[in-house]
């Protein structure tokens, strides 16, 4: 096993987790119930770096052979009732699911377009008998997660492989990985919640950042929530949208401000002058654009 | 429905969007959700 880097550094704090139900797949296992034992007494889903005390107890259920009872398990049940559906998605089937974590089995099954940031703690262990192997990229000086900026570019950083029974540490504070896909390959992965805000990714042939995705599926939903009110333009979304309008992920704030301009703009203005002092630069330059032009028009139509 | 648009006006958009989570091709973040699902969240604006 060839490990290019060190156990990652971690960052004070974390973004919220979200509350979430266990997934009772398969942990009726004695080895994923000792597995689910362990995390439900050392991790803290407000305390993420908690989630690295897990790492002997994960290198255990690699070295036990537990994976291929689930799957024996999984056949079984599958093959008995044509409806079971289990916890499984297209190319992944879920272990055991809890408040800020998630222990599943991923068949990495194809290359992918982009390279992406893990903006998650993770532990990532191949099974069967090939390696994982990676390509390593260092993220600059001037990278902020929560700020995309696509002028950031990645700087190589060598390559790795993790050999059957080995774990590898994500240090995705410091690090991109690029998972290579020649073959399919089964890999049981043990990962946090989100604690970053964005999920980036990079273009290949450049590796400059291309995009910046929601890390949190509730920031998303919160967004699509504010557009259709903005559609609805029903006076009665205006509380609801300025208690968003403080919400902790800067595209979120700005969604709401957006909205709120579709509905008042006397709350508008007033919104857009809090946004000036808005702890996020891409929100405070949107607010002081949108005051400028808004004055222009004003001096043009009166 | 009491429809307000109280004068509305259009201001910008921030400089770089924000994609839906697990936009253009899902890997990294969806399995840590809070609930499985399909990703059908597409603002128009982001096409």
């Amino acid at each position: 096993m060839n490990q290019p880097i060190q156990a990652p550094t971690l960052p004070p704090g974390a973004a919220a987790l979200a509350e979430a139900p266990a997934a009772p797949a398969a942990s009726a296992l004695p080895e994923l119930s000792r597995f689910r034992e362990a995390v439900e007494r050392r991790f803290r889903a407000e305390s993420p770096d908690t989630f690295w005390s897990l790492e002997e107890a994960f290198r255990q259920l690699v070295v036990d052979g537990t994976f291929a009872a689930v799957f024996n398990r999984e056949l079984r049940r599958l093959l008995d009732d044509p409806c079971y559906m289990g916890n499984w998605r297209a190319n992944q089937i879920v272990l055991n699911r809890g408040r800020g974590h998630v222990l599943s089995i991923w068949l990495f099954d194809q290359p992918r377009r982009y390279i992406h940031s893990t903006p998650y703690y993770g532990m990532f262990a191949p099974l069967g008998a090939e390696s994982l192997y990676y390509d390593v990229y260092r993220l600059p000086e001037n990278y902020r997660n929560a700020q995309f900026d696509p002028e950031v570019r990645l700087e190589p950083a060598g390559s790795g492989f993790t050999a059957p029974g080995g774990v590898l540490l994500l240090d995705s504070d410091r690090y991109v990985y690029d998972f290579k896909v020649e073959r399919p390959l089964a890999v049981a992965k043990f990962s946090s919640a989100a604690y970053q805000t964005l999920e980036w990714l990079f273009e290949r042939d450049t590796l400059r950042a291309w995009q910046a995705n929601d890390s949190e599926l509730v920031s998303t939903q919160l967004r699509v929530a504010a557009y259709i009110l903005g559609r609805l333009a029903d006076a009665s979304s205006l509380e609801a949208l300025d208690s968003l309008s403080d919400h902790r992920n800067h595209s979120v704030r700005w969604a709401a401000v957006q909205t709120i301009a579709r509905l008042d703009r006397e709350a508008a203005l007033q919104r857009l002058r809090q946004a000036l002092d808005d702890p996020h630069p891409h929100l405070r330059r949107a607010a002081a654009g949108s005051l400028r032009r808004l004055q222009t028009n004003t001096r043009t139509t009166g | 429905m009491s429809v307000s648009n109280r004068d509305a006006v259009e201001i910008l958009d921030l400089e770089y969007d924000v994609a839906a989570v697990g936009a253009v091709e899902s890997f990294a973040s969806e399995e840590n959700q809070p609930a499985f699902y399909i990703f059908t969240y597409q603002l128009p604006e982001n096409g």
